[in-house]
């Protein structure tokens, strides 16, 4: 009869958009290398306590080319084999948003979203300098895409003062996240493990869209929420403890 | 043919001592099918979300039960459109009516901030918020409905098909359009199609489909099983689909509540001539 056993778990996609250019080489790649090991080996705790989860970990790297870690646009935590990211050339960020507007479709349209259900994803970018090139046409392309626009989006800026990057990324998360100052190498790790983990223990309840002005839909979601958490948790990221 | 439909309550509701939020309803007579399968929302806003989903099974038959499909000519896209606005006026209708004698009691506010209240009190319909997905089958026509997460589903063979394709993206992350939205109108979606196309149909509320995450799934893992066993023994078949589906919502699924209501022309010639349910067509107990 009807098999029990394809019963999935809902998914949880956490997305690492890393920039993976010259500048990043040393202490700034080394850092998102060690909390990526430690962000892996968390969540599959998470997913043990959980009954209703099975999170996805995409590693989206971006130099002169961008490419997902290990050739896959997702893996499930438990199954990711993972090797440091080296750095080295260019910061194309819109080539990495041209990946992004591939995979976050519907499964059965080619991208790594689940068809039925599944949580709103988590999209973490990082960076240490603005673009090479514009990237404003893959980003409105993006918000054209309905699992973006309910994304948890945040942005870590790494040892910048850069007006110009802080508006990237701003525009990248929009309403739905931060943009994170992290203006010393050595805490970087502790920024995307408290980001990353905090956010992954939001849980999502069914909600409905309610039109704003323009009759376009508006997301009902515990952003704010999670924002408020992460917000009173980076007070305390010097002596942040699992 | 065979039409039935089953309701049963997610693990989640029964550990949080919420009633099921879910509803489903199918109906046989002389000339017409009709089935339908509703999904009241679980936000904390959505006080009322099971009065709402019964009252959706309830507007929706109403309407389709007076509807003749006999004159072909005349299902033309205006006609889809007054369908539209007719079960969404009726569902409003039956809201409004529910309301008016039962406002709101200060217990059923517990647990939500003024601000949640205040939402209320300025638009009670909030409340009743759920989704929709039915269809009924007179002569030789279908017409399906649906709004929000779930779906209606078309059974060609062994395969599946989304009734309404281009919904797709409306519906993501747990996030669903509802009967209750302002611009709900321009998310319910409605469609008629040939009976000698189609084997059958499904509506399910998410409860169901999630758990397959992906259509590949769901049609390989579900649809087709089902298929088969209805083709071998009609009356077994339904007794298994209905168990199985109350494992689902009670242990095995996402937590969530389930319904499913079908119509398949090509099992055995079982027709269930399930009534109603009882109190769908009386005023629903609070």
């Amino acid at each position: 009869m009807v098999n029990m056993d394809r019963i999935t778990k809902q998914k949880l996609n956490v997305i690492l958009i890393v920039d993976a250019s010259t500048s990043m080489r040393g202490k700034r790649i080394t850092e998102v290398n060690n909390a990526i090991r430690e962000i892996k080996d968390y969540l599959i705790n998470l997913e043990s306590e959980s009954s209703n989860v099975d999170f996805y970990l995409s590693i989206l790297t971006f130099s002169t080319n961008a490419y997902w870690k290990n050739n896959q646009k997702e893996e499930l935590v438990d199954n990711l084999q993972f090797q440091d990211i080296k750095a080295g050339g260019w910061s194309n960020l819109h080539l990495a948003y041209q990946e992004l507007n591939i995979a976050l479709k519907k499964e059965s349209k080619g991208g790594i979203m689940p068809d039925f259900g599944g949580y709103a994803p988590i999209i973490l970018l990082l960076t240490d300098g603005h673009p090479s090139e514009i990237c404003r046409k893959e980003l409105d392309e993006l918000n054209t895409k309905p699992w973006f626009n309910v994304a948890l989006r945040y942005g870590i800026s790494i040892e910048l003062n850069d007006n110009k990057t802080k508006k990237i990324l701003e525009d990248f998360v929009g309403n739905n996240g931060d943009v994170i100052d992290c203006f010393d190498a050595n805490k970087l790790k502790n920024y995307i493990k408290l980001i990353v983990l905090t956010a992954s223990k939001v849980k999502s309840k069914s909600t409905s869209f309610i039109s704003n002005n323009n009759n376009k839909p508006v997301v009902i979601s515990q952003n704010k929420q999670v924002k408020q958490e992460i917000q009173t948790a980076l007070v305390e990221v010097d002596n942040w403890e699992w | 043919m065979v039409v039935f439909n089953k309701t049963c309550i997610g693990y989640n509701h029964i550990y949080d001592n919420i009633v099921c939020q879910d509803n489903s309803l199918s109906y046989q007579d002389d000339k017409k099918i009709i089935i339908a399968a509703c999904d009241g929302h679980g936000g904390a806003l959505y006080i009322r979300s099971n009065i709402g989903s019964k009252l959706a099974c309830k507007a929706v038959f109403n309407v389709f039960n007076k509807l003749s499909l006999d004159d072909k000519e005349k299902l033309t896209e205006e006609f889809k459109e007054k369908i539209k606005l007719d079960i969404l006026c009726e569902w409003n209708s039956l809201i409004e009516n529910h309301f008016s004698n039962r406002p709101f009691l200060d217990d059923e506010f517990e647990g939500l901030n003024e601000s949640q209240i205040k939402k209320l009190n300025d638009n009670y319909v909030k409340a009743y918020g759920t989704t929709m997905h039915a269809a009924m089958i007179q002569n030789d026509i279908i017409i399906c409905v649906s709004i929000g997460d779930g779906g209606t589903f078309l059974i060609k063979g062994y395969k599946v098909e989304d009734a309404f394709p281009n919904s797709e993206d409306e519906n993501v992350a747990n996030i669903t359009c509802s009967l209750c939205d302002d611009n709900a109108y321009d998310y319910i979606h409605l469609d008629i199609f040939s009976l000698s196309e189609i084997d059958g149909v499904l509506c399910l509320t998410d409860g169901v489909v999630n758990p397959y995450q992906s259509y590949d799934n769901f049609e390989k893992s579900f649809v087709k099983p089902i298929i088969k066993e209805l083709k071998h023994d009609s009356n077994l078949a339904i007794k298994t689909i209905k168990k199985f589906i109350c494992d689902l919502g009670i242990s095995k699924g996402i937590g969530d509540d389930v319904s499913i209501a079908m119509i398949y022309t090509r099992g055995d010639e079982f027709g269930t001539k399930e009534s109603i349910e009882k109190d769908i067509l009386t005023e629903p107990k609070d």
